[in-house]
């Protein structure tokens, strides 16, 4: 039955789609108050003689890996800086290839450092955006008429900005085409303001509080308590 | 149910939060603690970062404090003297504080620190109160006890005389006590209550009822400096965090002042000082512990 909304879902939005043959049922994602992660679905036509390879990359931030390591009984971090690491990054692969194949294919190595080899690094890299649900490898599920789609979940702690999507065609693990499209995540609403109140206006973010923490206990001191 | 931490960036249970706050206000009511040393740890096993965990509980901290220290200005049991000393080296601990903390987060190593100091803390103080709350019988049944004994602290030069304490001695004495609270809130966001107050009645030798309007006074602006700071050097104060810490905590203490009497205080004790024995043994266990994933990564 989903897969039927998803085929319908797919021609009602071909029109938008045109020479490209892969869209998500959302481009625009917004993190509010009841944010828990989002779930897309990402759904597209495939010609029987191609692979697909889709690969979606939020930009590059400078994160910390920390390792954890045995110091006698104690387990502590071990901490390494690395610049430009994308913040997200999910593959999906229709049929289902392993990373072992896909450095294999020269463009998408060029283009994605995160699986630009079998490094210790880059593996550590891998696992630990895992361990927070922000790297992952699906198959992409084919279905009637060379229709494909997968279903996958932003985080709730996903960074705002824009994760990119790249749609490759293969053929004898050779990139023959590629598409770009964008998925943009913002803050918005209550969760914008504060972010950009504590940024911009930093004290009078603390004044609030403080008014409101200061307000709050004598309220409730004066009409709760017992005398 | 979740919701979102706007500056953790994570969604967290709102039930857990509630509970959380609920309780450290419970146990504040009860005991007239500040809380902090129990709500810091707690946010950080509770899965909030060490950081934002630090820089918010400071401000609940600055809540819980705050309402008994206006209660104790309208009795006129705050001596200023001693506060004003108590602040001035507060102000130069929480400064140093908030910057070690800076640099150590920026290191990766803040929960290492953090938990190793946590469980250190809560454990001596566990220990000290299951301690007292057994000795309290034999000094009821001395009669009297030496409050204070003379120390090098006595010796420092600078004396001058604190006339609402009725004390003699160098300023530096509450200067450096002072600033060692300071750093404990800068650092670790606790308000350091269960230290001052001893520190003021067997160092200083305070006797008098303004003990705890001093202390509660001098937590007050130390957390509020320590809050300032937090949010324009760390930015690790999340706003709804630290709302839902203010309204749960502020009824759970109200709460706490309905029951009080109908509590046992001194069974009462004996409970707190295992259930901080229990979480600082969670604080051991983590550190001790093969941790289930190898490899963390935070996006800076």
């Amino acid at each position: 039955m989903k897969n039927y909304f998803l085929i319908f879902l797919f021609f009602i939005t071909l029109n938008e789609i045109h020479g490209s043959s892969f869209s998500l049922d959302k481009y625009e994602i917004d993190i509010e108050s009841n944010f828990l992660g989002e779930e897309i679905v990402i759904f597209g036509e495939k010609s029987p003689e191609h692979n697909l390879i889709i690969i979606l990359e939020g930009g590059g931030k400078t994160v910390r890996l920390n390792e954890k390591i045995k110091k006698k009984i104690l387990w502590i971090n071990k901490s390494t800086k690395y610049e430009s690491i994308p913040n997200f990054f999910a593959i999906f692969s229709l049929p289902k290839k392993s990373l072992n194949e896909l450095f294999l294919i020269t463009k998408i190595k060029k283009n994605h450092y995160l699986i630009s080899d079998s490094s210790q690094k880059l593996f550590k890299l891998r696992k630990a955006l895992e361990q927070k649900s922000l790297y992952f490898e699906k198959p992409l599920i084919e279905t009637d008429e060379n229709l494909f789609f997968s279903r996958f979940k932003i985080p709730d702690n996903i960074n705002s900005g824009l994760i990119n999507i790249y749609f490759y065609k293969i053929l004898d693990n050779k990139v023959i085409s590629l598409t770009k499209k964008t998925l943009r995540i913002k803050k918005r609403g209550f969760i914008q303001k504060i972010e950009l109140l504590l940024y911009n206006n930093s004290i009078f973010y603390v004044l609030i509080l403080v008014l409101f923490a200061i307000l709050f206990s004598l309220i409730s001191n004066y009409t709760l308590r017992k005398r | 149910m979740n919701i979102y931490l706007p500056i953790a960036e994570i969604s967290i249970n709102i039930y857990l939060l509630l509970t959380l706050g609920l309780s450290i206000g419970f146990l504040s009511g009860l005991f007239g603690i500040g809380g902090g040393f129990i709500a810091s740890p707690l946010l950080i096993l509770a899965g909030v970062p060490a950081t934002i965990a630090v820089g918010t509980t400071t401000i609940q901290v600055f809540a819980s404090s705050s309402t008994g220290a206006i209660n104790h200005l309208q009795k006129k049991n705050v001596d200023f003297q001693m506060v004003g000393f108590l602040i001035l080296g507060g102000f130069a601990g929480t400064v140093i504080g908030v910057y070690s903390l800076k640099a150590i987060n920026a290191t990766g190593l803040i929960e290492n620190y953090l938990y190793i100091f946590y469980a250190t803390i809560l454990s001596l103080t566990a220990l000290f109160i299951l301690y007292e709350a057994a000795k309290e019988n034999v000094k009821k049944r001395k009669g009297k006890f030496k409050l204070h004994a003379h120390s090098w602290i006595h010796g420092l030069p600078l004396k001058i005389k604190f006339r609402k304490s009725k004390l003699y001695i160098s300023i530096f004495a509450p200067v450096i006590i002072g600033f060692f609270i300071g750093l404990l809130t800068g650092f670790t966001g606790i308000g350091g209550g269960f230290i001052l107050v001893p520190c003021m009645i067997y160092i200083l030798g305070m006797t008098t009822v303004s003990v705890i309007g001093t202390s509660l006074f001098n937590i007050t602006v130390v957390s509020l400096i320590s809050v300032i700071l937090q949010v324009l050097v760390n930015k690790n104060l999340d706003f709804v965090l630290a709302i839902i810490l203010i309204v749960s905590s502020s009824l759970g203490a109200a709460l706490a002042s309905r029951l009080i009497e109908k509590i046992k205080i001194d069974t009462l004790k004996e409970a707190f000082g295992f259930l901080i024995l229990i979480i600082s043994s969670l604080l051991i266990y983590e550190l001790l512990r093969t941790p289930i994933y190898l490899q963390t990564i935070d996006i800076l």
